[in-house]
Formats: structure tokens, C-alpha cells, sequence
């Protein structure tokens, strides 16, 4: 059976509640783009929503979302309850807690900086202090975690870990590496500055420790997405995971490779020397690996899974895949929709190629594709599978459910797409008029963006089918056992002896390692640069 | 079911033909903008 209900439970339905505001700000978002008469549209209603938006979706969902799936997965994968279940109580609190702080300043207009919060854009004090509360209880949420698998660890010597719990562990490490950088720059920097106890703030050291988090971020709300396509959707397709040591070997390399790559997001930063830059380059090309092997092997675990079904040719195990199972949907069009993002992001990657890119539609349209489908899209997927299991109830409204996940994908595909062109065009990101008073060169883009809205409003209607089918479960669906949580078996049996990839010091050292060469110097030449800092602004 | 069984061992070739068309779109879409927007606009050479 699954231990610890009530907290995954209320882990997920705040990651939940976290989607449904943050849907809703992107709906208003998508329309005031195109310049469509709004009640209230204004430069500061779009910052502030953009913020909403970010922060809710990209910091909130996914945290809360992945502790609650960790302790779904973990408690039943380790067939044992979590070890100090009031600690992971406290963690759900602290992390609830600040995230409430955060929204209260951003709502209030009080943070109208995004949710990269690069400074010298100021916000208010609590909303650095809350998304560092919301930081630390992730960190507790780990510990608990870890503490819980050392304990089964030490009743099961010599046995590799479960692939889930592997893949959590993956998680955490990366998590803990990554989450020193943004510590770093809250609390050395973001927060003294805000509470006025400095009065100036270094941004290009700020965009170092957040870009040296950033993009480990990524593969934090990643890995468990991958941790469902790897143990979940081949049990749920109704076949066998194609290869356990390949998931193993790419959860292992996530370890070591997701944090060395930071600059790519500082390409066009002054002050951060072409040679570190090139040394990121090569190490993000080298992190494009580990998701090609996991585009191989989940796609040959559906391939089993069709085979099994009885398809003979070519294709048609495509066509025998469950289809109308709306995990199996989920997953599998989050997978297309991620591999178009990787073609983008491949362009985004390349240290030359991204002066076409940078700050412009196309990152938006890109991200949509990673986190907003690979990982959104696979984590309503993932509810529609576990909330079941967690509240004891049917799935209601399941024609909806198995509706929504098709919905998501063309307006995403829309969305994204013109995104992407417009971006191509020149028009920027973030950016509340992108019209610039009429002038004759955005007249092009300007209909793209009604493209990126139409998209938009299926987004939405797509997210509030998920909403409805959530509350619908929760409150009315039919009271009745629920089939056991269950993990996909591997086509060759279960290992029984551990591998390389399965001895998580040793990828820990070498992580170490790799974040030392990548950062040590580029971090303490700059430290030891004449260094002037910035005034805060709030432009509202 | 069983009587498919033997051509789970085989190599996946639905996986294989996916994963190269998939290959060939990265290339193209890549090598397109490459060429015909990175180029044009004045890359930086050196
Ligand atoms: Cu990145």
C-alpha cells in the first residue's frame, strides 16, 4: 500500500491550486499580447501578471507537485513510510508559507519583477523571503527523503535502489547542488539589499548564482517528469520499460552534468570571458545526450508496449497504444512536444546562434515546449493517474480528462509556434507593447500574435478541463479501492546487483568536480574585480 | 499476446525509424536557421 496519503495529497492539491491561478493570469497574459482591449490592461497589470504567472507555474506547481509525486513514489517504491513524517509536515508548512509571502507581494504590486527576479528590479523583501522559505522547505522535504531511504538502505544492503526511487534521488541531488547558487544570492545579496541594509547590489553576480541554479532547475522539474515516462507510462501503455540500466545511466549523468552549464543563459552578459562560456557550450551539448537516450528508450518501451498489443509492422503499435488513457496521452504528447523544444533548444545552445534568439518571443515559445509541456503536461498526466490513488476515488469527468491532454497539445503547438517566428522577427519577450506605437515593422509579428493567442485560449480551456476533472474527483468522484500504485517492469527482469550508475557518491564527487572547473574561476575572478553596484528599481 | 512475445527481444525498428526521422527534422530545423537566418543577418565569424 502507499504510506503518508494525506501528504502527498496535500502536496499536490497545492500544486493544483498553484495551476489554476497562474492558468488564468497566462489566459489574460496571451490576450493582452495581441493588444486585445482588456478591462485593466496596463504596464503594470501585465508585469504583475507575467510574475503571477512565472512564479506560480515555474516555482510553486512544479515544487509542490514533485514532493508530493516523491512521496507517492518513494513510500510505495521502498514499501515503507516516510521517516519522520512530522518533519515532512513542516516542510509542506515552511514551503506553503512562504509561497503565500510571495504571492502576497506580487499581487499587491509589490514584485513586479519576474520570475527570474534579475535586480537591480527591487521587489519587497517578503517576496525574496518567501520563495526562500518555499527553497527551504524543499530542503526539508530532501532530508526527510533521504533519511527515509538510508533507513531502507540499511534493511536492504546490496540491492540497487527501485528506479523511481533512484530517479528521486537524482532529483534531490541535483536540487541540493543547484538550490546553493539562488541561497547564495538571496541571502547574501536579494534580502539585505530589499530590507535596505545595503544599499547597492552587484546584478552580473546575481545572474551568475541565479543562472548557476537556473538551469539545474530545469532538470529538477525534469527528472521527475522522466521518472514517470520511465516507471509509470510503459505499466500504464501495457508494456515493459525497454532497458532499466540505460533510465539508470541517464539519471546518473543528470547528476553531473546539470549544473556545469549555467552560462548559456549569460551569453550576451559583459563581464564572464568567451573561453568559460565556450566550456558551458560543450557541457550543454553534452546534457542533450541523456534526454536523446530517454527519447530512445521510452519510445521502445511503447514500441514493447504496442508489440504486446499485437502489432506486427512498422507503425502500428502506435496506432495500438491506449490512447484514450489520459497518462498514456499526456505522456506520450509531451514527449512530441518536447522534442520540437529540443530543436529549439539546440539553437538557443549554440553560443553564436543565440544573439538571434536572446530575449525575444522565441524563449517563451521554447520554454512552453519544456517546462510548460514535458513537464506540465506530463505532470496533469501524472494526476489524473494518482489522485485516484491518493483520495480513494474514480477519476470524474473522464471524458474531459482524456480530452484535455489533445487540447494542450495543439494550442501549445500554436502558441509555441508563432512564438517562435515572431521571435525570429525580432519581437521581444517580456515586453508589455510589442505593437511600439504602430510602427510599420511590427505590423508582421502583430498577427502572429493572435496566432499565439487562439493558442493560448485552447491552453486554457485545455487547463481548465484538468481543474474541473480534479475537483470533480476530489469531491465527487465514486469512493472505491483504487488499483494498487504499480511500476512498469523491465523487458530483461529487475537488476539484482547494483551498477556503476547506481553508486550516487561517486556522481556525486564527480558533479562536485565539474561545478569547481566550471565556476570556481569565472566566480572568483569576478570577486576580485573593482565591482560597482546598482540602486534598486521599481519602476511601479 | 504470447504468440508476439518473440519479437519483443528484436531490436525495436518502430523505435528506430521514429528516433532517425526525429534526427533528420533536428538537422534540418537546426541547419535551417542556421543558414538561412544566422548566416544572412552577419554572423560573427571570429
Ligand atoms: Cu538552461
Amino acid at each position: 500500500m502507499m504510506h503518508n496519503r494525506q501528504l502527498a495529497t496535500a502536496n499536490v492539491g497545492v500544486a493544483v491550486g498553484a495551476f489554476g491561478v497562474a492558468t488564468f493570469l497566462a489566459f489574460m497574459q496571451a490576450l493582452s499580447r495581441a493588444a486585445l482591449d482588456l478591462p485593466w490592461r496596463s504596464p503594470k497589470m501585465y508585469y504583475l501578471s507575467v510574475t503571477g504567472h512565472g512564479v506560480l507555474m515555474a516555482l510553486v506547481f512544479t515544487t509542490f507537485f514533485i514532493m508530493g509525486l516523491g512521496v507517492a513514489l518513494t513510500t510505495r517504491a521502498l514499501g515503507r513510510p516516510l521517516r519522520y513524517p512530522r518533519l515532512a509536515w513542516l516542510a509542506f508548512w515552511v514551503a506553503t508559507v512562504g509561497s503565500l509571502g510571495a504571492l502576497w507581494a506580487i499581487f499587491w504590486g509589490k514584485a513586479t519583477v519576474l520570475y527570474t527576479f534579475y535586480p537591480p528590479l527591487e521587489a519587497h523583501p517578503v517576496f525574496y523571503i518567501g520563495l526562500t522559505l518555499l527553497v527551504v522547505g524543499s530542503w526539508i522535504w530532501s532530508a526527510v527523503t533521504l533519511g527515509t531511504y538510508a533507513a531502507w538502505r540499511r534493511e536492504h544492503p546490496g540491492v540497487p535502489a527501485p528506479l523511481a526511487v533512484h530517479g528521486i534521488l537524482a532529483t534531490i541531488i541535483v536540487w541540493l547542488l543547484a538550490t546553493i547558487g539562488v541561497a547564495a544570492e538571496m541571502l547574501f545579496q536579494l534580502i539585505p539589499w530589499s530590507l535596505g541594509l545595503v544599499e547597492t547590489v552587484d546584478p552580473l553576480l546575481a545572474r551568475m548564482l541565479f543562472w548557476y541554479f537556473g538551469h539545474p532547475l530545469v532538470y529538477f522539474w525534469l527528472i521527475p517528469a522522466y521518472v514517470v515516462w520511465y516507471t509509470v507510462l510503459p505499466k500504464e501503455a501495457g508494456g515493459r520499460l525497454f532497458s532499466d540500466p540505460l533510465a539508470r545511466m541517464v539519471f546518473a549523468l543528470f547528476i553531473i552534468l546539470s549544473t556545469p552549464v549555467g552560462f548559456h543563459h549569460q551569453f550576451m552578459d559583459p563581464g564572464i570571458s568567451a573561453g568559460w562560456k565556450m566550456l558551458h557550450t560543450v557541457n550543454t551539448a553534452a546534457i542533450l545526450f541523456p534526454s536523446l537516450v530517454t527519447a530512445f528508450t521510452v519510445t521502445a518501451s511503447l514500441e514493447v508496449a504496442g508489440r504486446m498489443r499485437g502489432a506486427t509492422g512498422l507503425w502500428d503499435w502506435i496506432k495500438r497504444l491506449p490512447w484514450g488513457n489520459p497518462l498514456v496521452s499526456s505522456v506520450i504528447l509531451s514527449m512530441i512536444l518536447f522534442a520540437l523544444g529540443g530543436i529549439g533548444g539546440a539553437v538557443n545552445a549554440a553560443f553564436g546562434m543565440n544573439s538571434v534568439v536572446h530575449n525575444t518571443a522565441w524563449i517563451q515559445g521554447h520554454f512552453h515546449l519544456t517546462v510548460g509541456s514535458a513537464v506540465a503536461l506530463t505532470f496533469m498526466g501524472g494526476a489524473y493517474w494518482l489522485v485516484p490513488k491518493l483520495v480513494g476515488r474514480d477519476l470524474e469527468l473522464d471524458l474531459l480528462a482524456r480530452v484535455q491532454p489533445f487540447l494542450w497539445f495543439v494550442g501549445m503547438l500554436l502558441f509555441s509556434l508563432a512564438n517562435h517566428v515572431t521571435g525570429l522577427m525580432g519581437m521581444p519577450r517580456r515586453v508589455y507593447e510589442v505593437g511600439y506605437a504602430g510602427n510599420a515593422i511590427t505590423s508582421h509579428w502583430q498577427n502572429l500574435t493572435l496566432v499565439s493567442a487562439l493558442g493560448g485560449v485552447l491552453l486554457f480551456v485545455s487547463a481548465s478541463f484538468f481543474l474541473l476533472v480534479m475537483l470533480g474527483t476530489v469531491l465527487a468522484g465514486r469512493r472505491r479501492e483504487q488499483p494498487a500504485l504499480e511500476f512498469a517492469e523491465p523487458l530483461a527482469g529487475k537488476p539484482e546487483r547494483p551498477l556503476i550508475f547506481d553508486r550516487i557518491w561517486l556522481w556525486v564527487v564527480v558533479a562536485i568536480v565539474l561545478v569547481v572547473i566550471a565556476y570556481a574561476y569565472p566566480l572568483a575572478s569576478h570577486l576580485a574585480m573593482e565591482r560597482f553596484g546598482s540602486p534598486g528599481f521599481k519602476p511601479f | 499476446m504470447s504468440d508476439h512475445k518473440d519479437d519483443l527481444g528484436k531490436h525495436p525498428r518502430g523505435t528506430l525509424a521514429v528516433v532517425g526521422l526525429y534526427g533528420l527534422l533536428f538537422l534540418v530545423g537546426w541547419l535551417a536557421v542556421f543558414f538561412f537566418i544566422y548566416l544572412p543577418r552577419g554572423a560573427v565569424t571570429r
